[in-house]
């Protein structure tokens, strides 16, 4: 099972990967802005996508919108450290399913992978 | 908290030598306090009542509380109630520095009463300060009227003792003189009900310690993934700010985080807010 982890911070992605193997076997994508993201998305299909909102060429909002574009079933979750009213509405009127506050919480990563991957 | 900011205090004015205040520091983890020292500061006993009930103690070998409440200085509920202040920070620290000799517990007491009126602290502000709660202590020493520049800087020592160390206080803000170059230094701006440009910045030394910290891992050099590490660390920050405003109903938007080196930041209006940490200085900057 794929999961893309889309983050312009080198530490948060390698956070979250360490965090996501613990929880089983995963295949981990990563992505530093959202037009890559919106481009390893259409490649792989990943079950899951873990975004962030503020990122350089495109941000998490428009990468999600982009990704919705193509694949309406798409689940994308918002991990950001901006989780503002504002953002929070922008980013489920763009198609997010769900989004997670910064610092991430082991045991909130381990629900939301076991609400949207079913494997786990 | 408590420690730093009036360990500071002392050190200032010349009530404690720099020496004497490293040496409080290290000893104040192993000190115990004394139920008399707390029955004295909650005013359940006086002096030589601790100094009779000391004496019985060494006659019937029993425990400070239970001769205390045996004789009839201490009620059972009194004696909950200072037993419950053990962990006491202030106290500890009245009872190493006065234990060490470098001052006695009216000086230290005196001290503490000039140091709530320097800082304008009402009794209530005050034990809240001695509770940990610091929030009247940094908006008093950063001295702006602007409510969102006091809440980001009381946010920022939040976060320091939050993801780095509990080790922290802060000076007075210091406005830049734009000739200022700093060899790392990360900052964002952040939009929305109003304009502030935020940074930081500290020694290589500091830099690396203070990743390694809020990255979970040993680095041992300034190189990429620290700088990002640097990065990602204000980045957050000034995303639990803007929740936290958010909730206020004001409206702020970061623009994307960067690093400059040998940069000097210019501006009427940026000062920098020294925090001072057992890794070593790290110096905010900011728009106010």
């Amino acid at each position: 099972m794929k999961i893309l982890i889309c983050d312009d911070s080198t530490m948060i992605r390698r956070q979250l990967t360490n965090m996501i193997f613990e929880l089983g076997d995963f295949e981990i994508l990563e992505a530093s802005n959202g037009s890559s993201a919106i481009d390893i998305y259409k490649e792989n299909k990943p079950s899951l996508v873990f975004m962030d909102i503020i990122m350089p060429e495109l941000d998490g909002i428009g990468a999600v919108n982009g990704i919705i574009a193509f694949d309406k079933m798409a689940k994308v979750v918002m991990l950001s450290s901006v989780g503002t009213k504002d953002n929070l509405s922008k980013a489920l009127k763009a198609g997010a399913v769900d989004f997670i506050q910064k610092p991430v919480e082991a045991d909130i990563l381990e629900r939301t992978i076991g609400k949207y991957c079913k494997e786990v | 908290m408590f420690t730093q900011f009036f360990g500071q205090f002392l050190l200032n004015n010349d009530l404690i030598s720099a020496g004497e205040l490293n040496i409080v520091f290290q000893s104040i983890k192993s000190t115990r306090l004394r139920l008399g020292m707390i029955a004295i500061d909650k005013g359940f006993l006086t002096p030589s009542q601790v100094v009779v009930i000391n004496g019985l103690q060494k006659k019937h070998d029993k425990r400070f509380g239970e001769i205390a409440v045996e004789f009839g200085y201490l009620t059972e509920e009194n004696l909950e109630i200072i037993l419950n202040m053990q962990q006491s920070e202030h106290l500890k620290m009245a009872q190493t520095i006065v234990d060490l000799g470098y001052m006695t517990l009216e000086e230290f007491a005196e001290a503490m009463n000039t140091y709530k009126k320097q800082h304008g602290l009402s009794d209530e502000s005050f034990d809240e300060l001695k509770n940990g709660k610091v929030d009247e202590v940094i908006y008093n020493i950063i001295r702006t009227e602007d409510h969102v520049i006091k809440e980001y800087v009381t946010l920022f020592y939040k976060n320091i003792i939050r993801f780095i160390t509990n080790d922290v206080y802060i000076s007075e803000p210091e406005k830049l003189s734009g000739d200022e170059h700093y060899n790392y230094l990360f900052e964002q701006k952040i939009k929305g009900n109003q304009e502030i440009y935020t940074a930081y910045t500290a020694n290589e030394k500091v830099l690396v310690l203070f990743s390694s910290k809020y990255a979970g891992e040993t680095l041992e050099v300034i190189n990429e993934f620290t700088i990002d590490v640097c990065k990602e660390f204000l980045n957050l920050h000034n995303g639990l700010f803007a929740v936290n405003m958010s909730d206020k109903d004001l409206k702020f938007d970061l623009e994307i985080q960067s690093h400059k080196e040998n940069f000097a930041p210019v501006g009427d209006n940026l000062y920098k807010i020294p925090f001072h940490t057992d890794l070593g200085d790290i110096c905010l900057i900011l728009s106010m």
